[in-house]
């Protein structure tokens, strides 16, 4: 059984058809990226996975379970978690606070009265959160700017923040909406090292959206091509490089 | 029930439709153009009918001359509030929504110390006083005053805002505020041009009440401009033909209330609450079901 | 670390004790003119700190202060008035049980007003909450109001627009206060916890605190009713010291009071909220020795339109315009602080 098993996914806005007939398998591990051209459709899948939008037809099974149609939190709390194209951080809060607020759903089980009255329960749980989330920043070696407002820092360091915040909470699937967008091309490189590092050492199974190419060629050993909301093309990057398809619905029509 | 009544309700429906839907023509205005909703706008429709009866009465103007220069003073104010209080506040919306509550109250709260903290008598020509009948049916003489001073002002809106360049230019402020500013209009010039619309329909508005509602205190703005909040809500807010038809139904249906149900007269006021809560909640694009505010993901 | 931690506690709760005790003292001490000014800036305080945790924390514009004010007032007037009284004034009908012989002390009197006012804040926040912005400030402002004419529209209940008169005066000066530092001491803990977090998440960006697994309506209502029930007591304690009541004396000029509070002591600080309560609360006083004789129906009525109200309507308006941040913006005033201003005073003076 896969971890993620997306079928006939299609979703419509009135006369519009955004996207039709979506299908997707992904099993634990995997990491998939997802390009085509603006307006393609790809924020559109994003938002229907990860409950945004609720699909007009299709089925979302994520672990076994139908989550089709779900609240953004429900999804969350079943392991699904996702960045922002342009970022999305708590610009006031700090980013230990920021970090905090991924772990915040495994916090969950903890209840008003136990954080009013500081439960010895509450008060343990809380104590290996922040302990937690202050290793994340360490290791990406922002250990010195945890109570730095995140909307204070530079945009490559907050995007990486981003990607840290969602891990705290530990999630199966990760989410990751064009997460180059509006970085320097060191600032890239660092980002993408970063994600190397993540899918390694948490075996973490990411889908990525990114609209440069280059990025999603290098280290995807999977890609699939939306073109006007429909799928045109699954497979390798040397594939889909390759593919007609994937040319014309890029550069347009060859006359 | 006879027909007769039947008709007096209905006409009476009509004139109170008509005079919500002033009110509600100023608040749809001004949130379609500034995606602001002016708490303050019926403190104005307040101010207005005080002023006109300070002016006839202290200053000793003829009734004409003292409606218009109500009219004149309340929309000058109009235009002082909108430079102070809400042009700064345009990029924080919940700030700008509690400069009008805070404008909202420094009006009212001047007309208690300047004007009057109680009722005063509206000065109106004495043809109004009357009544008129039709065979059975009888409705006093403001009403087809303020039925025919409606639909004028209705008809001068709708040329307005479809013939004159401001009135378009208006209009396509409250669908796509970049674009208009792209085409070099001066949003300012526009915003301020709604705002004398906006404030003069609900001073207008003021004058109108006045024929029929003789009596105006320090809060009778706040409930008139309740009801035609919650006019332009039911017809879907930023949206002027969305104004006129929940203004209308809103009077026609409060008048009906009233009418079949006596001993609910007392309700009249929770059932506009009640009526505008539950638009927002179920519909908030009102009948027309206009395109409301959603945030991208 | 730990030692130091239980050094500031004690600083703290040191200081509460001398608070209550001074109120305490002050019952029997001060004159009466003081000791009602210092019950509404108690009460005040309450319903800023509340409006905080709404407003400020979790960014919900609500104006359903004033309703819940009422409902807690009224529920406290019917239950500590003596059957007795309550026969001779509901005029205009007579009492419905259980309130025609129903009499309580103050405590329970108060907590049930707080868990009715924390349920009316479930029934209202349930479908407001799920709106945004202005939209749910209206829908919070058109409930207030409906509750408000239903007061004024149930005479067998509340004695409808007549009001309730004489209602006994139990509570303390202390108790008052004693009740600002637990609504003070909830709002802090629960600020400061995780909790706190996912409303400062909602405040700061919805979105993205849903996809961080924040159940939004959940977290908006929890912190609705929590401030409602404070809200409520606070209510009571008003219909205590007012001794009258009726539907004009909540009007909407309570919520935008609570509001105007809290934008003058900083959004989300809730010390300065406690301090602007107080200037609120003493100025107000001030004022009405200005006030133009012929604009006052009832002196013992907050809600009195006149110069009070442009005061604080301009007021209000100032702040919004110029100074957002209030008078601590979003700091509290702590030992540290006192400690490091006191500091800047000593070496400004051996400068000179």
């Amino acid at each position: 059984m896969s971890l993620l098993d997306v079928k006939d996914l299609s979703m419509r806005f009135g006369g519009l058809l955004a996207v039709s007939g979506f299908e997707l398998k992904m099993e634990a591990g995997d990491l998939v990226g997802l390009i085509g051209p603006n307006g393609s459709g790809k924020s559109t899948v994003f938002n229907m996975l990860s409950g945004f939008y609720k699909p007009t037809t299709g089925s979302i099974l994520f672990d076994g379970n139908d989550i089709t149609g779900l609240r953004p939190d429900q999804i969350a709390a079943r392991g699904i978690m996702r960045i922002f194209q342009n970022g999305r951080l708590f610009s006031n809060m700090t980013a230990l606070e920021n970090v905090l607020m991924g772990h915040h759903m495994r916090l969950r089980t903890s209840s008003p009265f136990a954080a009013v009255f500081h439960t010895p329960g509450y008060v343990r749980n809380e104590q290996g959160a922040i302990e937690e989330c202050e290793t994340m920043l360490q290791d990406l070696d922002l250990g010195n700017m945890k109570h730095e407002r995140v909307g204070e820092l530079p945009f490559g360091t907050q995007r990486k923040i981003e990607v840290a915040r969602t891990l705290a909470a530990r999630p199966k699937l990760l989410l990751l909406d064009e997460p180059m967008t509006g970085l320097s091309a060191e600032e890239m490189s660092d980002m993408i090292d970063y994600i190397i590092w993540v899918r390694e050492k948490f075996n973490m199974t990411i889908l990525l959206v990114e609209h440069t190419m280059a990025v999603i060629m290098s280290i995807c050993p999977r890609i699939a091509v939306l073109d006007h909301g429909v799928k045109i093309v699954e497979g390798t990057p040397s594939e889909v490089q390759n593919d007609a398809r994937v040319i014309e619905a890029y550069l347009g029509v060859e006359e | 029930m006879e027909w007769s009544t039947v008709l007096e309700y209905l006409i009476l429906a009509v004139s109170l439709g008509g005079i919500y839907a002033l009110m509600s023509i100023g608040y749809t205005i001004i949130y379609g153009v500034l995606k602001l909703i002016n708490v303050a706008h019926g403190d104005f429709f307040m101010l207005a009918g005080f002023l006109s009866l300070w002016a006839v009465q202290e200053w000793n103007l003829p009734l004409w001359p003292g409606y218009l220069a109500g009219i004149l003073i309340t929309v000058a104010v109009g235009l002082l509030v909108e430079r102070v209080a809400y042009r700064p506040l345009i990029e924080f919306r919940m700030s700008a929504f509690t400069s009008t509550v805070a404008v909202s109250m420094i009006i009212q709260a001047v007309a208690v110390i300047f004007l009057s903290p109680r009722s005063k008598s509206f000065p109106r020509p004495d043809i109004v006083t009357g009544v008129l009948h039709f065979g059975e049916v009888s409705v006093s003489t403001a009403i087809p005053f303020v039925i025919a001073s409606s639909v004028v002002l209705f008809l001068l809106l709708v040329y307005l805002v479809n013939r004159t360049k401001m009135g378009i230019a208006m209009r396509a402020l409250s669908e796509d505020r970049e674009l208009v500013q792209l085409m070099g209009v001066s949003v300012n010039k526009v915003v301020v041009f709604s705002f004398v619309l906006s404030i003069g329909y609900a001073a207008a508005g003021a004058i109108v009440w006045g024929q029929r509602y003789p009596s105006f205190n320090p809060f009778v703005g706040a409930i008139v401009g309740l009801k035609g909040f919650v006019g332009a809500v039911i017809g879907g807010i930023g949206s002027i033909a969305g104004a006129l038809l929940g203004g209308f139904i809103l009077g026609a249906v409060e008048i009906i209330l009233v009418g079949l149900f006596p001993q609910l007269s007392n309700f009249r006021d929770i059932f506009a609450y009640a009526l505008m809560i539950g638009f927002l909640l179920f519909r908030p694009g009102g009948i027309l079901n206009v395109k409301v505010i959603e945030e991208k993901v | 670390m730990a030692a130091k931690f239980n050094f500031k506690r004690i600083r703290s709760l040191v200081a509460i004790a001398l608070l209550l005790l001074f109120m305490v003292w002050g019952e029997s001490n001060l004159p009466r003119y003081y000791i009602k000014i210092l019950h509404f800036w108690g009460i005040y305080a309450v319903l800023g700190v509340t409006l905080q945790l709404i407003y400020g924390y979790t960014g919900q514009f609500s104006l359903a202060h004033a309703a819940l004010v009422a409902i807690g007032a009224y529920t406290t007037g019917l239950l500590t008035l003596s059957p007795e009284t309550k026969a001779l004034s509901f005029l205009l009908a007579p009492p419905i049980w259980p309130i025609n012989v129903i009499e309580w002390p103050l405590l329970p009197a108060l907590l049930l007003s707080g868990f009715l006012a924390a349920l009316v804040g479930i029934v209202v926040g349930a479908p407001a909450l799920r709106l945004r912005g202005d939209y749910l400030a209206i829908v919070t402002l058109g409930v207030s109001e409906i509750i408000r004419l239903l007061f004024c529209n149930l005479p067998s209940v509340c004695n409808g627009a007549m009001g309730l008169k004489g209602i006994p005066m139990r509570a303390t000066l202390w108790g008052t206060w004693l009740v600002v530092v637990v609504t003070l001491f909830v709002v802090r803990r629960l600020v400061d916890s995780n909790y706190g977090r996912a409303l400062k998440a909602i405040r700061e960006d919805e979105i993205a605190a849903e996809a961080l697994g924040v159940n939004l309506f959940y977290h908006k209502l929890l912190a609705f009713v929590v401030s409602a029930f404070f809200v409520g007591v606070a209510g009571g304690l008003m219909a205590q010291i007012l001794g009258t009541i009726d539907p004009s004396t909540f009007g909407q000029v309570l919520s935008y009071a609570a509001l105007t509070i809290v934008i003058l002591g900083g959004v989300r600080s809730l010390t300065g909220t406690v301090i602007a309560a107080g200037v609120y609360t003493i100025s107000s006083e001030l004022l009405r020795a200005v006030e133009a004789p012929i604009t006052v129906f009832g002196l013992d009525l907050p809600g009195v339109p006149g110069m009070r109200v442009i005061f604080f309507g301009v007021l209000l308006l100032m702040l919004i315009l110029f100074y957002r941040k209030g008078l601590f913006g979003e700091h509290e005033l702590s030992w540290g602080a006192l400690q490091s201003w006191v500091r800047s005073l000593r070496s400004s003076r051996e400068r000179v």
